[in-house]
């Protein structure tokens, strides 16, 4: 099953999800959920809207530059796809996911 | 990729987004809190004996103070949920108000009985400061209840 290379990089990833939960999120609120530094951020983020996924608004709050994400109707459309992907994959091997259990050890046998 | 990875995959993205949502109120308190007070304001210059200019003069400054709530609410937000997930939280949101509006009517209905001047004003301060109070609380637990919502679709 052939996944998108443009969102299979765990960074971007991480960033795609985080902006499907979201209508539109701030650059810092991005770097800090994901734990990232500005210069990867700008990079996959650049990436991303190159891919047309995501879509970059710049603006000021007072005299302070700011910079928004948020998901293009294409970017959401790929995430949907991506996770679809993703579950038929688990589905298919028997395999799920708990929700309380993190990410490292999230695997236990169905039924 | 092998199911093992795909499983992984699925759990960073459920957990990305959990932490998302959860890591910032619903609303922020101080715009709750800035909408009593002109409500309290509007109150306060609608009782009996306030001379008209007066009515004018906060009627305006009242408006322009509502006005700044939702211009610095819009510009400051870090992040907001997405649409797919606001139905959840505004039954929550709607209750919260509902029972708030529903004290301060009783409040204003039992002072008005008394005959305590500035009965109306009396109940929406009261407001406010419930809503001060209760505000951050109903405003993370409806976070949480978008995050669980979006758990269920991962």
């Amino acid at each position: 099953m052939d996944l998108d290379p443009v969102i299979h990089a765990p960074t971007r990833l991480q960033i795609v999800s985080l902006l499907a939960a979201a209508h539109e999120a701030e650059f810092a609120f991005v770097r800090d959920t994901l734990g990232i530094s500005d210069s990867v951020l700008s990079k996959q983020g650049s990436a991303l809207e190159a891919a047309g996924y995501v879509r970059v608004r710049k603006g000021h709050v007072g005299k302070r530059p700011k910079t928004w994400f948020r998901l293009t109707d294409d970017g959401r459309a790929a995430f949907t796809a991506y996770v679809a992907a993703l579950q038929a994959i688990v589905s298919s091997s028997g395999l799920t996911v708990l929700p309380e259990e993190a990410a490292g050890t999230s695997r236990s046998p169905r039924g | 990729m092998d199911p093992e990875e795909a499983a992984r995959s699925l759990a960073t993205i459920r957990n990305t987004q959990v932490r998302t949502l959860e890591s910032e109120p619903w609303f922020p308190t101080w715009y709750t809190v800035g909408v009593g007070v002109v409500v309290t304001g509007v109150q306060f210059v609608t009782e009996p004996g306030t001379s008209t200019p007066v009515i004018v003069g906060a009627s305006v400054l009242l408006t322009a103070a509502l006005g700044a709530l939702v211009g610095t609410l819009v510009r400051t937000r870090r992040v907001q949920a997405h649409k797919s997930l606001i139905p959840a939280a505004l039954a929550t949101f709607l209750a919260w108000m509902f029972v708030l509006v529903g004290v301060c009517l009783v409040i204003a209905f039992r002072l008005d009985a008394l005959e305590v001047a500035y009965g109306r004003t009396w109940a929406a301060l009261t407001m406010t400061a419930l809503m001060a109070v209760t505000g951050p609380f109903v405003s993370r637990w409806i976070a949480r209840q978008m995050a669980r919502k979006i758990e269920k679709t991962v």
